[in-house]
């Protein structure tokens, strides 16, 4: 009855996962953060189960809109529209999807073999970790994500600092000092996490998405259902199994995601093709599909190794899922593994289970989710908006949750407007109070010394990766400025 | 050069929150019996904040940032719409309550993203009203089933 109840939570996240992810707009993440209020009164392997089943289940569902609109249901879809797209014109929409479904399904796989063969090791690791270290991890963790999320470092930065500074709000643990709580009782704890990420994930992207409503019906190519073959899967197989690598590996840098994994896994397929075959990409290569939907599922494995093992999101899925395991009192890292064994192993079966469901639910239900996309935003937003609020008020059963959520909805909202992207904001805040704890700490062993991060190898050699990105990804925002300035001039010059 | 008054307006508002911040934690204690006190770490977020403000405001003003895109009038009022009728619904729900305030605002919400425009020109008014109603009602029991019954939260 038990392990029933996990198949039908995990049976209903795939589905509602493929369904959140192929309606333009709506990402991962936003469904996730919608959904996280529910989970607080499940238990703790069915609440996790559910959200990454969510999460696999959306990584594919991006690829129906972007086959059979033209439009990636989710970022992380950009790249499968590429030949998607032409296949869907050409009449091949149900292959289309068909090799998407088992894309994602290998790419999935790869990352759930990988992140079960590493996690307990690094796991392990984790154990030489002190105060410094996981001091440098967070910064790094930040930094990583502001170097790779935002195009503009200045602007990552910004969000990064309000994040932290979010994340500092509430009684100091150390000493009991009262800090920006304005003598409210409801932010003595701190800020509350899952509203203020609704606000930011949810109500914000529901704002942003109301700008562009579509006036029209979207009208979805034709799907004609046909059932994919052994010849079908073994053609795509080394592609998929490539494409799961390399999400993987992109997965569990944080600030990556699924999309720039499925660009470089497409972008690595097409170099890697015969001439004759490097015109076909563009035009409705399979290959080409099958490149893109597994780089992205390979991320999802990926980006739970860091979460799992050090407590350090990959992106901004698991940031919210980092969250829940919290509310439910597991803390990442090595006693994770040792005293909550059977949990984990139940929740590396429920991926494996959620993986082998989105098969099916892509081959299946294909010409179901044609229906689907046929949904008005203009009925699609208020729901959305409904979630929001009820969701940030369930928690606490709290009015002033839901004002929060909505404050921080407008703050992200306005945040996005001017170019300022919203993930190493949430991320500041989840790991604020990992990032001061450890400096303060460390503070008190070293005496106040600032040398204690930079004489132990393993926080040196964080903190030096941190500095090259930072570096890195200055530098290229000039060199980007002074082009863009050029070419202005230039185009001046010849008006 | 056009300055873009939106960049403009964040970085201004991240650069008061900053001083505000350094402003607050300036009276916070330093060291509390040899651990580095609750200050210390505020006080670096708020003077980052500062510098990285300063740092935008000079990058708006030579032109060297740049917004995402332009939002037309008509676009941004459906952003303002939705803001609005959300705050009028949190300030209302406590006092007239979720199974009444719910559908009046799935409907508010559609009323203002739907374009009446088309609706006229393609004589699907009614259609339109009855549609907005019945989801109205959906949403709202579809909601207070799951939340109030299953989860057996207390909504207002």
């Amino acid at each position: 009855m038990y392990y029933l109840q996990i198949l039908v939570t995990i049976t209903v996240g795939v589905l509602a996962g493929i369904f959140v992810g192929s309606i333009p707009g709506l990402t991962a993440t936003m469904a996730i953060a919608l959904l996280v209020p529910m989970t607080f009164y499940m238990e703790a392997v069915n609440a996790i189960s559910l959200l990454l089943a969510i999460y696999v289940g959306a990584m594919f569902g991006g690829s129906i809109s972007a086959i059979l609109l033209g439009i990636p249901g989710t970022p992380a879809a950009t790249a499968t529209r590429i030949d998607g797209f032409p296949m869907s014109k050409q009449g091949r929409a149900g292959e289309a999807i068909n090799i998407a479904a088992m894309a994602s399904f290998v790419g999935g796989m790869v990352s759930l073999i990988i992140l079960f063969s590493v996690a307990r090791p690094l796991a392990r690791f984790s154990l030489n970790f002190q105060s410094p270290e996981y001091f440098a991890l967070a910064i790094t963790g930040l930094t990583l994500c502001i170097s790779l999320s935002s195009k503009n470092v200045t602007k990552g930065l910004v969000t990064a600092f309000l994040g932290l500074f979010l994340a500092t709000i509430g009684l100091d643990e150390l000493v009991s000092v009262e800090r920006f709580t304005f003598g409210r009782l409801d932010l003595f704890d701190g800020l509350p996490f899952i509203p203020a990420m609704i606000g930011f994930f949810g109500f914000a992207e529901l704002l942003v998405q109301a700008e562009q409503i579509m006036e029209q019906r979207r009208v979805a190519q034709k799907v004609t259902s046909v059932l994919p073959t052994w010849n079908d899967f073994k053609a795509i197989l080394g592609t998929s199994i490539r494409g799961g690598l390399i999400g993987t590996m992109v997965g569990a840098i944080p600030g990556t995601g699924g999309n720039i994994a499925a660009f470089l896994s497409y972008d690595i397929t097409r170099r890697l093709a015969e001439d004759e075959e490097k015109d076909k990409f563009g035009e409705g290569h399979p290959q080409g599909v099958a490149a893109a939907e597994s780089g992205n599922n390979g991320v999802t494995g990926g980006a739970i190794i860091p979460l799992v093992t050090f407590g350090i999101p990959g992106d901004s899925v698991t940031a919210v899922l980092l969250g829940s395991l919290l509310i439910h009192g597991l803390r990442p890292g090595k006693s994770l593994f040792e005293q909550q064994s059977s949990l984990v192993n139940l929740i590396f079966a429920g991926m494996l289970i959620s993986n082998i469901l989105m098969l099916f639910g892509g081959i299946f239900l294909s010409r179901f989710y044609a229906k689907i996309l046929s949904l008005k935003d203009q009925y699609l937003l208020p729901i959305i908006a409904v979630l929001s609020i009820v969701g940030a008020y369930s928690i606490r059963s709290s009015l002033f949750d839901v004002g929060l959520m909505l404050a921080c909805g407008v703050i992200g909202y306005l945040l996005t407007k001017t170019g300022y992207s919203t993930v190493p904001l949430v991320l500041g805040i989840i790991l604020g109070p990992t990032a001061e704890m450890n400096f303060r700490r460390a503070l008190l062993v070293s005496g106040g010394s600032l040398t204690i991060f930079f004489t132990r190898p393993i926080s040196l050699v964080l903190l030096v990766i941190a500095i090259i990105f930072l570096t890195s990804s200055i530098i290229q925002q000039s060199k980007n400025s002074a082009r863009q300035r050029k070419m202005r001039n230039q185009a001046g010059m010849a008006g | 050069m056009k300055v873009q008054s939106d960049l403009l307006f964040t970085a201004i508002s991240t650069l008061v929150l900053g001083i505000v911040i350094s402003f607050h934690a300036s009276k916070m204690p330093w060291s509390c019996s040899g651990i580095p006190g609750p200050a210390v770490f505020p006080l670096i977020i708020g003077v980052a904040l500062i510098l990285l403000s300063v740092a935008n405001i000079v990058l708006s003003l030579t032109g060297r940032s740049a917004s995402p895109g332009k939002t037309s009038a008509k676009e941004r009022f459906k952003a303002l719409w939705i803001i609005g009728v959300s705050v009028a619904y949190f300030l209302l729900l406590k006092p007239i309550g979720f199974v009444v305030l719910t559908p009046i605002y799935v409907i508010c919400l559609i009323a203002g993203l739907i374009d009446w425009v088309t609706v006229r020109q393609e004589k699907v008014g009614a259609k339109v009203v009855v549609e907005m109603i019945l989801l109205g009602g959906a949403v709202t029991a579809a909601v207070f089933l799951v939340f109030a019954k299953v989860f057996l939260v207390s909504l207002p």
